[in-house]
C-alpha cells in the first residue's frame, strides 16, 4: 500500500514536471525530433503519419526516401501542426545540394507563410535539415555501404596496430581499445591491401566519443587519412551497429554506481525506494562494481528477470544482455548501445554475487547457493559476541560455537554464505548447535527466522 | 621571431594576387564595449566576412544579402579589440587567413555551411598538443566541457546534467559561440541585436539585419581555458562585481510570514549569534493565496503588499534595514498587472499607457515594449524601491519566450531590463538582480538563483560540479537553495546531516542562502536543528572568508575567471582534473571537496584527488603532497577544504556580524614552506565606480631555508574618489600552518615578544599577532626556526597501505617509527572485525585470511593521522 502510494506520488511529480516543462517549452523549437510531411512523401498531409527523420547530430536530421516531383513537402517539429519548419521563401523548387533557408513558426495560423518545397522530379533523395542554422539541402540518395563480415580498428591512436572488433551476437561489432592522442579508422581486412575498404565517421575528424544518442552512419572513405580523432589518451569502446551501420564511441570512465532492478529483486521493478539494489565499486578494480544479495523469482511482472540501471531512472542508460532472457549465471555480455529492453533471467532463488565490469561490459553472476527466506535478517544484530535476541530466540557465540536457546522446540540450521549446511538440529531447545566454526558469517535459521551471525 | 617561423613554414604555393599583412602596432582597445570592430580586423569576401578578434578567435559571418551585423547582440557587445597580427591571402579558389594560432581556409563564393557538415567550404586548423586539429562549421564536439542551464528546478540527483548547455571551452581545444539569429538557445530564444535607446537610457532589442545570416565566433584556444574565458569577457562584457552584501548569509524561506514573523526571525538570528546580511521576502509579501486569505486579490503574480500579513510594510522594511539587512522581494511577473490584485498600480499604468495594452482587468506582461517598461518601472518598481527594497528576485517560471516577439527570451530580457534599469535609475547603487541563466551573455546580469532542487544527498552531490561548470560560460554567481528546496521524504526534509553538509558546501559557493518551499514540514531556521552549533560554525566560516571571497569576486571581474573553478582550468592535461568533478578550486588558493554523501556513524569518508602542489588540510591539520588520491575521513564538524601552499588567504575575525563591516583586524592564513603571492581587494562595497576606484594590498610569502617571511605590502589605492569605509589602520594576525616551533618571530625586523605569538605543536600552527598599524606602511613578519625543520611532507603522506591479495594480508608502512598505531577493520555495515594496537613500529602486516570475503573499510590511526582505505577480499 505504502509502495503504491509512493508510486502514485512519483507519477504525479513526474507528470507535473512534464506538464510544466511542456508548457514552458510550448513556443520553443525542439532539437530532438523532426518529421517530413507533405504530398511529396508517402505520409501525405497527415501529421500522424509524418515520417520521422534520423537525428545525426544535435539539431541535425536526415531522411532518405522517395519524393514525388512537383508535390509539396515541409517539416514539422512534433506530430502536429503547431511547430512548423518552413521554407523562408515561397514557391521553392529545390536544386540538389543547394542550401535553403528555413523558418520556425510556433503557431496554428501561419499568416500566409506556410511555404513549402517541391522537387522538380520524382526520385530517391536524401534530405538533410540543420535546425541550428535553419538550413535544408537535398541530394540524390547514395547507396548504403554493406556491412562487412569482419571489422578492424587501426590508426595512429592505436599505434598502427590492427585490432579486430568482436562480433557481439550478430548485433554489433564492439571493441575496447587503448588509445593515445591521434586518429583511428576502420577496415574490413586484417591487413591493408588492395581489397581493403576504409570506414570512418560521417563527420570528418570527429572525436571518437561522438555518437551517443544519435544515429551516426559509417562512411566509406578513400583511405585512412581521415577518420576519428582521439583527443585524450585512455581506454575507449567502439560500437558499430551491424544492422544500421551506425557507430558510437565511449571513453571509459569508471562508474560509481549501478542499480539492479527487476521482477526478481527485493522491490521488483521499483528502483526509487530504498532496497538492496546498489552495486558498490570494487576498490581493487576500478572497472568493476559488485552487488551481493538475494534474487527471488517473484510474482509480478517479469518475475524472474532483471536489468541494470546506471542511475535511479528509466530514462538514463541501462545495461541489457544481447540475448533475450539470457541466463544470468556465469559470464554474459552486456549491451549499453541501444537495442531492445532485454533482460537477464534467473532460474532459482538464492544469493548471488553480481560483478559487473563496465570496461569489458560483462556481467559475472555467481550463484551463492542459498535459498531461504532471510527477509527478517537484522543487519544491526550482526555481532560477533554477546547475546542476540530475535523475537523469542536467543543466540550466542562462544569460542566459535553457536548456541541457541528457544522457548519451544524448533528446527535449527546453520549455513555458510555459500549455502552449505554446517550444522542442523531438529526440535532444538537449548545449547550448542555447532562444533567450533571457522571465522566467518553464518546464517542461522530457527523455524522461519534467519539471522546472520559472525563467528570471530 | 616565432611568427616569422610560422610564416616561413606556411606553404601557400598557389597564393596569387593579394597578400595583405596587417601589422598594427600601438593600437589598444579604444572605447569600452564598442560593437564595431576595427576595420583592419575585417576581411570581406563576397557574402562572407571574417573578423579577427584575437589570435585564437575569428568571427565568421555569411549573409546571402551581404548584410553584416555591426550592432551589439545579446551575446556580444564589444568587437573593438586590439587587432591581432594576421596574414590574409587569396588564390583563384580560396581565401586564407593565418593568425599566430589559427589557419582559416574559405572557398570563395560559397556558403560556409554544408549539409551535412564538412570542411568543403570552410575550415580552420590549428595545432593542439602536437596534433593538427580540424574544425568546420557544424562539426560535432562531444568533448565540450559544458556551461550551465536555466534552472535546477526539479533537480534530482544529476538529472539536470543533460540540460547543461555547451560551454566556451572543450577538451577538443575549440568551441564556437553561436550568435546567429537562427540558432535558438535551449529555451527557444534568439540572440537579437541591441541598439541604444534614449527613452530607456540603455540598449533595447532590435531585429537582426539578416535573420538568416550566419554569425559565429570560432575559439581555438587549445587547453588555455583561462585565456578563452578572459577573451570571451572582452567581447561579451565583464562579469560584474556584485555589491558586497550579497556574499553574506541570506535568510530565505517560502512561507506566509507576517511582519512579526520577520521580526522574530531577525531576533532569533541575533540571539543565536548568527551573522546575516540579507532578508528575502518570498512571494507572499504580495497578495496571494486563496480567497479567504487575499479576499480575491492576487495569485502567482502580484505587486501590492499583502497587508493582512504585513499591515505596515514601510515600518517593516525600516526595521529590517535598521538591523543591517538588505531586502530582496520575489516577483513572478508573467501574468502582468491585474486590476483586482493591484488596482492603484493598474490604474496608474493604464493611464500612462492610455489603455494601449490592457483590457478592463489586466495589463499583460509585455516587457518587449519600451512604453510598458517605462510605466512599469516608474509606477511599481520605483515605488517599492523608495519604500526600501534593495533588489529584486525575478522568478520567471512561465512561457520562456515572448508571446509578442518571436524568439525574445523572457529570462534573458528580464535580466537585461531589470539590471540596466537599476544602473540607469539607481546610479548610487551597484546593480544586482537575482534571477536565472538566460543564455550566453547572462553573465553580465548577476546574480543567479538555481531554483527548486529536491532535498536529498544525490542532488547535493550534483551541485559542486554544476556550480563550478557554470564558470565555463562566466555565470559565476549561482546561489542554491541550501538545504534543498522540495520535499522528498520525511527522512531527508530536515535531516541535520544533510542540511549541515549542504550548508558547509554553501560556504564555498558564490551565494550563501538557505531556502525551501512553502511546506511547514521543512525547517530552514538553522537554530532549530540539533547540530546547530556546527551549522553556525559554517556560517561563521563564511563570514571569516569574506575578504578572500570578495577579492576573488574582483578577480572574476578583472579576468573572467569565476570564483568556483573546475580543476581543469589549472591542470588541463591531467585526467583526474576532469574525473574528480565533485571537487573545485574556490578562488586561487582553496581546494574544496564537499561532503555530499550521508555519514556512516557520523564519519564521512571521501576520496579526494590532490593536484600537483602541496595542500594544507585545514580540518585535519596535515600537509598533503599532490598529485595523489587520498581517502580521508571527516567528522561532521570537519569540512574538506585545503589551502594551497604558497597562497595567503585573508580572513575576517570571528567577531564579524555583517560582511559590510570593516573590522580593525585582518587574519592572514598561510602554509609555510613555499613562495607565493596573493592580494586583498577592497572598495566601497556598493560603489558603482568600482572599476576605477578601489584598493589592493599585495601579500607575499617566501621560504628560504629556516626562515619564512610573510609580507603585507602597503595598500595601493586606485582612483581619485574616496573609498568609503576603508580602515586606515589595521591589526594583523598571522596563522602559519605546517611549521615547527619557531626560534624567533620578528615584526618589521624587530624581534617580537614571545607572548605575541603562540605555537601549537598538535596542529603544527603558529599564531602571531601584530598590533594595529597604518595600512599605507605594510607589515613584515619573519619567522626563524631552529633548523631547516619545516616539514613539507607529513608522515602520513609518506605512508603506504595495501591489501595484498596474494598473501591475503594488510600491509602498511609509515616511513618512520610511529609511537602508537591503531588498526580497525570493519565491513560496510560498520561491524568491526579487527582492532589492533601497535607501538614503536614503522610497518605492520596482518594476515586476514580467516575473515570472510566482502568489502572492508580499514582505518589506521598512526599517532594523530588517519589513513582510510576500502578494499574487497
Amino acid at each position: 500500500m505504502n509502495m503504491m502510494r509512493k508510486l502514485c506520488l512519483t507519477l504525479i511529480v513526474l507528470l507535473s514536471v512534464l506538464i510544466v516543462r511542456s508548457q514552458d517549452m510550448s513556443n520553443s523549437i525542439e532539437y530532438s525530433q523532426l518529421y517530413i510531411v507533405g504530398a511529396a512523401t508517402s505520409a501525405g498531409w497527415s501529421d500522424t503519419n509524418a515520417l520521422e527523420m534520423s537525428k545525426i547530430n544535435d539539431g541535425v536530421f536526415t531522411w532518405q526516401g522517395k519524393l514525388k516531383g512537383n508535390e509539396e513537402f515541409k517539416f514539422i517539429n512534433t506530430r502536429g501542426w503547431y511547430k512548423n519548419i518552413l521554407s523562408a521563401n515561397p514557391d521553392v523548387v529545390v536544386e540538389l545540394s543547394k542550401n535553403y533557408d528555413l523558418d520556425f513558426y510556433a503557431a496554428w495560423d501561419l499568416n500566409g507563410k506556410d511555404w513549402k518545397f517541391k522537387m522538380p522530379e520524382t526520385g530517391d533523395y536524401c534530405v538533410t535539415v540543420d535546425l541550428n542554422n535553419m538550413k535544408m539541402s537535398v541530394s540524390k540518395q547514395s547507396p548504403q555501404p554493406q556491412c562487412p563480415s569482419k571489422l578492424y580498428v587501426t590508426g595512429s591512436a592505436v599505434k598502427d596496430q590492427i585490432i579486430e572488433l568482436s562480433d557481439m551476437h550478430d548485433v554489433e561489432f564492439k571493441g575496447t581499445i587503448t588509445c593515445v592522442p591521434g586518429n583511428i579508422f576502420l577496415i574490413n581486412t586484417p591487413v591493408i591491401n588492395a581489397n581493403t575498404t576504409f570506414y570512418g565517421p560521417m563527420y570528418e575528424d570527429v572525436d571518437l566519443t561522438f555518437g551517443k544518442g544519435v544515429a551516426s552512419p559509417l562512411s566509406v572513405m578513400e583511405d585512412g587519412s581521415k577518420g576519428w580523432s582521439v583527443m585524450a589518451a585512455g581506454d575507449y569502446t567502439l560500437y558499430v551497429d551491424k544492422g544500421r551501420l551506425t557507430y558510437q564511441g565511449r571513453k571509459f570512465v569508471p562508474r560509481k554506481v549501478l542499480y539492479i532492478v527487476g521482477g526478481c529483486c527485493e522491490l521488483n521493478w521499483n528502483y526509487w525506494d530504498e532496497s538492496n539494489k546498489r552495486f558498490i565499486p570494487n576498490p581493487n578494480n576500478a572497472a568493476e562494481l559488485i552487488w551481493e544479495g538475494e534474487l527471488r523469482i517473484g510474482s509480478q511482472e517479469e518475475p524472474d528477470r532483471f536489468k541494470i540501471l546506471t542511475a535511479e531512472s528509466w530514462t538514463e542508460e541501462t545495461f541489457h544482455p544481447y540475448i533475450s532472457d539470457a541466463l544470468a549465471e556465469g559470464i554474459t555480455d552486456a549491451r549499453i548501445s541501444g537495442g531492445d529492453d532485454l533482460k537477464w533471467k534467473i532460474e532459482k532463488d538464492g544469493f548471488y554475487r553480481l560483478t559487473f565490469n563496465t570496461k569489458t561490459e560483462t556481467l559475472n553472476a555467481e550463484y551463492l547457493g542459498y535459498q531461504h527466506d532471510i527477509s527478517h535478517v537484522d543487519e544491526n544484530n550482526l555481532a560477533s559476541t554477546g547475546d542476540i535476541t530475535v523475537e523469542t530466540f536467543n543466540i550466542h557465540v562462544s569460542n566459535g560455537i553457536i548456541i541457541v536457546d528457544t522457548p519451544s522446540a524448533s528446527d535449527v540450521t546453520v549455513r555458510n554464505l555459500t549455502g552449505q549446511t554446517t550444522a542442523s538440529k531438529t526440535a532444538h531447545t537449548s545449547g550448542a548447535v555447532t562444533r567450533p566454526l571457522e571465522n566467518g558469517i553464518y546464517l542461522v535459521t530457527i523455524g522461519s527466522k534467519t539471522v546472520k551471525i559472525l563467528v570471530n | 621571431m616565432k611568427l616569422k617561423q610560422i610564416f616561413r613554414s606556411w606553404k601557400s604555393s598557389s597564393v596569387t594576387a593579394l597578400l595583405f599583412i596587417s601589422l598594427l602596432v600601438g593600437l589598444t582597445t579604444s572605447a569600452q564595449d564598442n560593437p564595431i570592430a576595427n576595420p583592419k580586423a575585417m576581411v570581406v569576401s563576397g557574402k562572407a566576412r571574417f573578423t579577427i578578434l584575437t589570435p585564437e578567435m575569428i568571427r565568421i559571418e555569411y549573409s546571402d544579402k551581404s548584410v553584416f551585423e555591426d550592432r551589439a547582440t545579446f551575446t556580444v557587445i564589444n568587437r573593438n579589440l586590439e587587432v591581432p597580427y594576421y596574414e590574409h591571402s587569396e588564390d583563384s579558389e580560396y581565401l586564407y587567413i593565418k593568425t599566430e594560432a589559427l589557419s582559416l581556409k574559405y572557398r570563395k563564393g560559397t556558403d560556409p555551411i554544408t549539409l551535412p557538415a564538412s570542411s568543403k567550404n570552410l575550415s580552420i586548423t590549428f595545432s593542439h598538443n602536437g596534433r593538427d586539429v580540424l574544425w568546420y562549421p557544424g562539426k560535432p564536439d562531444p568533448l565540450n566541457l559544458k556551461g550551465t542551464c536555466r534552472t535546477l528546478d526539479g533537480s534530482n540527483g544529476d538529472n539536470k546534467r543533460a540540460e547543461l548547455e555547451n560551454g566556451l571551452i572543450s577538451r577538443s581545444g575549440w568551441s564556437v559561440i553561436e550568435d546567429s539569429w537562427t540558432t535558438a538557445r535551449p529555451d527557444g530564444s534568439k540572440s537579437f541585436a541591441l541598439e541604444p535607446n534614449d527613452e530607456m537610457g540603455f540598449d533595447w532589442w532590435a531585429d537582426r539585419k539578416d535573420p538568416h545570416a550566419l554569425d559565429i565566433y570560432f575559439m581555438g584556444y587549445g587547453h588555455n581555458y583561462k585565456k578563452a574565458l578572459a577573451d570571451f569577457t572582452k567581447i561579451a562584457g565583464k562579469i560584474p562585481l556584485p555589491p558586497s552584501f550579497v556574499f553574506g548569509y541570506w535568510y530565505s524561506k517560502y512561507a506566509s510570514y507576517t511582519s512579526d514573523d520577520y521580526r522574530g526571525i531577525m531576533s532569533d538570528l541575533s540571539k543565536n549569534d548568527i551573522p546575516c546580511d540579507v532578508m528575502i521576502l518570498d512571494m507572499d509579501w504580495h497578495w496571494n493565496g486563496d480567497q479567504s486569505d487575499s479576499g480575491g486579490r492576487g495569485g502567482w503574480t502580484g505587486w501590492s503588499w499583502n497587508t493582512k500579513l504585513i499591515p505596515n510594510p514601510q515600518e517593516l522594511l525600516n526595521d529590517i534595514h535598521s538591523k543591517n539587512f538588505k531586502i530582496g522581494l520575489n516577483l513572478h511577473p508573467a501574468d502582468g498587472i491585474s486590476k483586482s490584485e493591484s488596482p492603484e498600480y493598474f490604474t496608474s499604468m493604464n493611464a500612462y499607457l492610455k489603455g494601449k495594452y490592457g483590457n478592463d482587468d489586466n495589463i499583460p506582461w509585455i516587457l518587449d515594449k519600451t512604453d510598458f517598461a517605462k510605466s512599469f518601472f516608474s509606477t511599481i518598481i520605483r515605488d517599492h524601491e523608495n519604500e526600501g527594497v534593495d533588489f529584486w528576485w525575478i522568478d520567471w517560471q512561465q512561457h520562456l519566450t515572448s508571446p509578442f516577439t518571436n524568439g525574445l527570451g523572457e529570462t534573458f530580457w528580464c535580466n537585461h531590463v531589470f539590471y540596466n534599469d537599476m544602473i540607469t535609475n539607481r546610479p548610487d547603487h551597484r546593480p544586482v538582480i537575482f534571477h536565472r541563466w538566460g543564455g550566453l551573455g547572462s553573465h553580465r546580469y548577476q546574480i543567479g538563483f538555481s531554483g527548486d532542487a529536491l532535498i536529498n544527498f544525490p542532488t547535493l552531490a550534483f551541485q559542486p560540479y554544476f556550480t563550478a561548470t557554470a564558470s565555463n560560460v562566466g555565470y559565476g554567481y549561482w546561489g542554491h537553495d541550501l538545504g534543498g528546496h522540495a520535499w522528498t521524504n520525511e527522512a531527508n526534509a530536515n535531516n541535520p546531516d544533510l542540511v549541515l553538509r549542504w550548508l558547509q558546501f554553501g560556504v564555498f559557493t558564490p551565494i550563501f542562502r538557505t531556502h525551501a518551499t512553502k511546506d511547514s514540514r521543512i525547517e530552514r531556521q538553522i537554530w532549530k536543528f540539533p547540530n546547530f552549533p556546527l551549522m553556525r560554525e559554517a556560517v561563521k566560516l563564511r563570514y571569516a572568508l569574506f575578504p578572500y571571497i570578495y577579492t576573488m569576486a574582483r578577480e572574476a571581474y578583472d579576468t573572467g575567471i569565476s570564483i568556483c573553478r573546475p580543476l581543469y582550468y589549472e591542470y588541463p592535461e591531467v585526467e583526474e582534473a576532469y574525473a574528480y568533478e565533485g571537487e573545485y578550486m574556490f578562488g586561487n588558493d582553496i581546494l574544496v571537496a564537499p561532503i555530499t554523501e550521508p555519514a556512516i556513524d557520523g564519519i564521512s569518508a571521501k576520496e579526494i584527488w590532490f593536484p600537483k602542489g602541496n595542500w594544507w588540510s585545514v580540518s585535519t591539520n596535515e600537509l598533503i603532497e599532490g598529485p595523489c588520491v587520498r581517502t580521508m575521513e571527516f567528522t561532521q564538524e570537519q569540512i574538506p577544504y585545503f589551502f594551497r601552499q604558497g597562497g595567503m588567504i585573508p580572513f575576517n575575525p570571528s567577531s564579524i556580524k555583517n560582511v559590510v563591516e570593516r573590522p580593525d583586524e585582518l587574519i592572514i592564513n598561510a602554509v609555510a614552506g613555499a613562495n607565493g603571492e596573493s592580494y586583498i581587494y577592497e572598495d566601497g562595497g556598493n560603489n558603482p565606480d568600482y572599476a576605477t576606484n578601489y584598493a589592493k594590498t599585495k601579500l607575499t610569502c617566501t621560504s628560504n631555508g629556516n626562515v619564512d617571511e610573510f609580507i603585507v605590502a602597503p595598500r595601493e589605492v586606485v582612483g581619485n574618489n574616496a573609498i568609503s569605509g576603508l580602515k586606515a589602520n589595521r591589526a594583523h594576525t598571522f596563522i602559519i600552518y605546517n611549521c615547527v616551533q619557531p626560534e624567533s618571530v620578528a615584526v618589521d625586523g624587530k624581534t617580537a615578544s614571545t607572548d605575541s605569538y603562540h605555537y601549537n605543536p598538535s596542529t603544527r600552527t603558529l599564531t602571531a599577532k601584530v598590533p594595529s598599524s597604518n595600512c599605507s606602511t605594510g607589515v613584515r613578519v619573519t619567522i626563524k626556526y631552529s633548523n631547516s625543520a619545516i616539514e613539507d611532507v607529513t608522515a602520513e603522506n609518506r605512508s603506504t597501505f595495501r591489501y595484498n591479495r596474494a598473501t591475503d594480508s594488510i600491509e602498511a608502512t609509515f616511513g618512520k617509527k610511529i609511537g602508537r598505531i591503531d588498526m580497525l577493520l570493519c565491513n560496510l555495515s560498520g561491524l568491526q572485525y579487527v582492532n589492533y594496537e601497535y607501538h614503536n613500529v614503522d610497518a605492520i602486516c596482518e594476515d586476514i585470511s580467516r575473515l570472510p570475503s566482502q568489502f572492508y573499510l580499514c582505518r589506521i590511526i598512526a599517532d594523530n593521522s588517519i589513513i582510510s582505505n576500502k578494499f574487497v577480499k
